[in-house]
């Protein structure tokens, strides 16, 4: 079974699961204009927008909305890599899984692919009109950037997705309450929500090595205008590719040990 | 009685203890709440008093965590119980499923207890000390006691449709986002444009968030306080009433048609 016959049965799966409870595809949607209103509405009530525009540099409506949507893309991504072998282990379905004769490797990387699909969609229902609406014309180009630009972000999201859930699960006991920790943990860190720049060095130093960050920070500079040149583009995006390059046989690596793991395991009951 | 005990010490040990569970949790809380707390303190003018600032998003999050308690160790639980095969196993012990809440309650109002404690240090680390009044004692205290009892209504409600239809996790979520916006649960409901005041007034949620708003931050309610307190404890034994119908009914809905079978999520 290759890749793309794995990849067909997730599409299959995930879909067929989307549209079958129209709430989760309704939730895709709703999503980010759910957490911009969150936060524009506590926001608001102790402070207001023209100092967020003084601080940040742009209309604190676009800058939450692109975050809720990058957010969605790149925590769908590590939820995906993350929680599935829990999902399985508690369905009962996990030794059917490590028994089935497909790469462990090719099946995690496939498992993300289709929801974020969806969101990259979804994009055009959250960050695009809402571009639109205040840019006019631009807005639509600068929104078809950064629906791309999220999606190279949230790609490379799984590289180190890949290493944590690898690492985590080869390790044993109760996974999911290290992935409650380490799921926010990463979001701060990105800087979907607070720009990487506003973060003390310490936390710039440690956002540097997640591969996306780069990437946020980019379609955060688009945003703002702070330096948006392509040369600063060029230069995050291939920091980012580096770091995805130096991460993924790592990734690779930890699922197998994974895998070796389970199998060495045997099944519980 | 014996019963109580039994499900108390299986929360706690599950929830609190095991594995280190309250530090894991208490972990994850604050990574969470530094996430959106940040870009709310972009919002800022620099004359706008920093503990001001403070003691809104501290008020903010304890009525927004009541209600993600309520939603998801309350009424969630009802959905983990049937995923897990065990509702079956409550049922035929022949014991009532409020059993159930009699454990989990003071285990989420433990957890609730260092959690917003916690909330305060972070808070004090992150921005200044909450500035918090306390005015009027018996006001917060009737506020607390509203918003507990409105919320395991709310949980009443979701719950009972949960082991009816099995309700699933998008819907929980988009409740637990929504309702606490719509309702005025995080900011004072003065502040909110009219369509929302008038949709949060509609609904019990608003009357216990505004007075613990008002006793805590001293801010005015949007309808005078002695209003605010008939309405808020008409309403929510009202509410209540309703929702534990509801849920029996529900119930007996359920031991007629079979335990419902859920996906995972």
């Amino acid at each position: 079974m290759g890749f793309l016959d794995i990849l067909r049965a997730e599409l299959r799966f995930v879909y067929a699961d989307v549209f079958r409870r129209k709430s989760v595809l309704f939730m895709f949607i709703a999503y980010p204009y759910i957490l911009t209103l969150f936060i524009l509405l506590v926001g608001y009530s102790m402070g207001s927008a023209s100092v967020f525009v003084e601080r940040v540099g742009v209309d604190p409506a676009i800058f939450f909305i692109t975050s809720g949507f990058i957010l969605m893309a790149i925590l769908g991504v590590g939820d995906d890599i993350l929680w599935r072998p829990l999902f399985d282990e508690w369905l009962g379905t996990l030794p059917y899984i490590i028994s089935s004769p497909v790469s462990r490797v090719q099946h995690y990387i496939s498992i993300p692919i289709p929801r974020l699909l969806l969101v990259l969609v979804s994009g055009s229902t959250s960050v695009v009109p809402v571009l639109l609406y205040y840019y006019g014309l631009h807005g639509l180009v600068e929104g078809v950037a950064i629906i791309l630009l999220t999606a190279i972000a949230a790609i490379f999201f799984a590289s180190i997705a890949m290493v944590i859930m690898g690492v985590l699960y080869g390790f044993g006991g109760e996974h999911w309450r290290a992935i409650n920790v380490i799921r926010p943990l990463l979001l701060v860190l990105l800087g979907v929500y607070y720009p990487k720049y506003l973060l003390p060095l310490s936390g710039y130093i440690v956002s540097s090595l997640i591969p996306s960050s780069h990437i946020v920070e980019a379609i955060q500079r688009i945003l703002t205008g702070y330096n948006p040149s392509l040369q600063i583009m060029f230069m995050l995006i291939g920091v980012a590719t580096a770091l995805f390059i130096l991460y993924t046989p790592i990734g690779v690596k930890s699922i197998v040990y994974w895998e070796k793991r389970k199998v060495g395991e045997g099944v519980k009951i | 009685m014996s019963a109580s005990k039994a499900v108390f010490k299986a929360y706690l040990l599950a929830e609190l203890l095991r594995s280190r569970g309250i530090v894991y949790g208490l972990m994850g809380m604050i990574l969470w709440m530094v996430m959106f707390i940040l870009p709310m303190t972009l919002f800022r003018p620099q004359n706008f008093p920093v503990e001001v600032m403070s003691g809104y998003a501290f008020t903010a999050i304890l009525v927004f965590m009541s209600y993600s308690i309520a939603t998801w160790d309350w009424a969630w639980e009802l959905r983990w119980l049937m995923r897990a095969n065990i509702l079956e196993y409550v049922i035929a012990s022949g014991r009532s499923i409020y059993v159930l809440y009699t454990g989990i309650i003071p285990v989420s109002l433990l957890w609730m207890t260092v959690a917003i404690t916690v909330v305060y240090a972070v808070l004090s680390a992150l921005t200044a000390p909450p500035k918090l009044l306390f005015k009027e004692p018996l006001v917060l205290t009737l506020g607390i006691v509203l918003l507990v009892t409105v919320l395991f209504s709310h949980s009443m409600i979701l719950g009972g449709t949960t082991i009816s239809v099995g309700t699933s996790g998008p819907v929980m979520e988009i409740l637990g986002w929504i309702l606490p916006i719509t309702t005025g649960g995080l900011v004072p409901l003065k502040n909110m444009p009219s369509q929302v005041q008038a949709i949060a007034l509609a609904t019990p949620y608003s009357y216990p968030a505004e007075l613990i708003r008002y006793s805590l931050l001293g801010s005015e309610t949007i309808l005078p306080l002695q209003q605010m307190i008939v309405y808020g404890v008409l309403y929510a034994i009202v509410f209540l009433v309703a929702s534990i119908t509801y849920f029996n009914l529900q119930l007996k809905k359920m031991l007629k048609e079979g335990v419902k079978t859920v996906g995972m999520y």
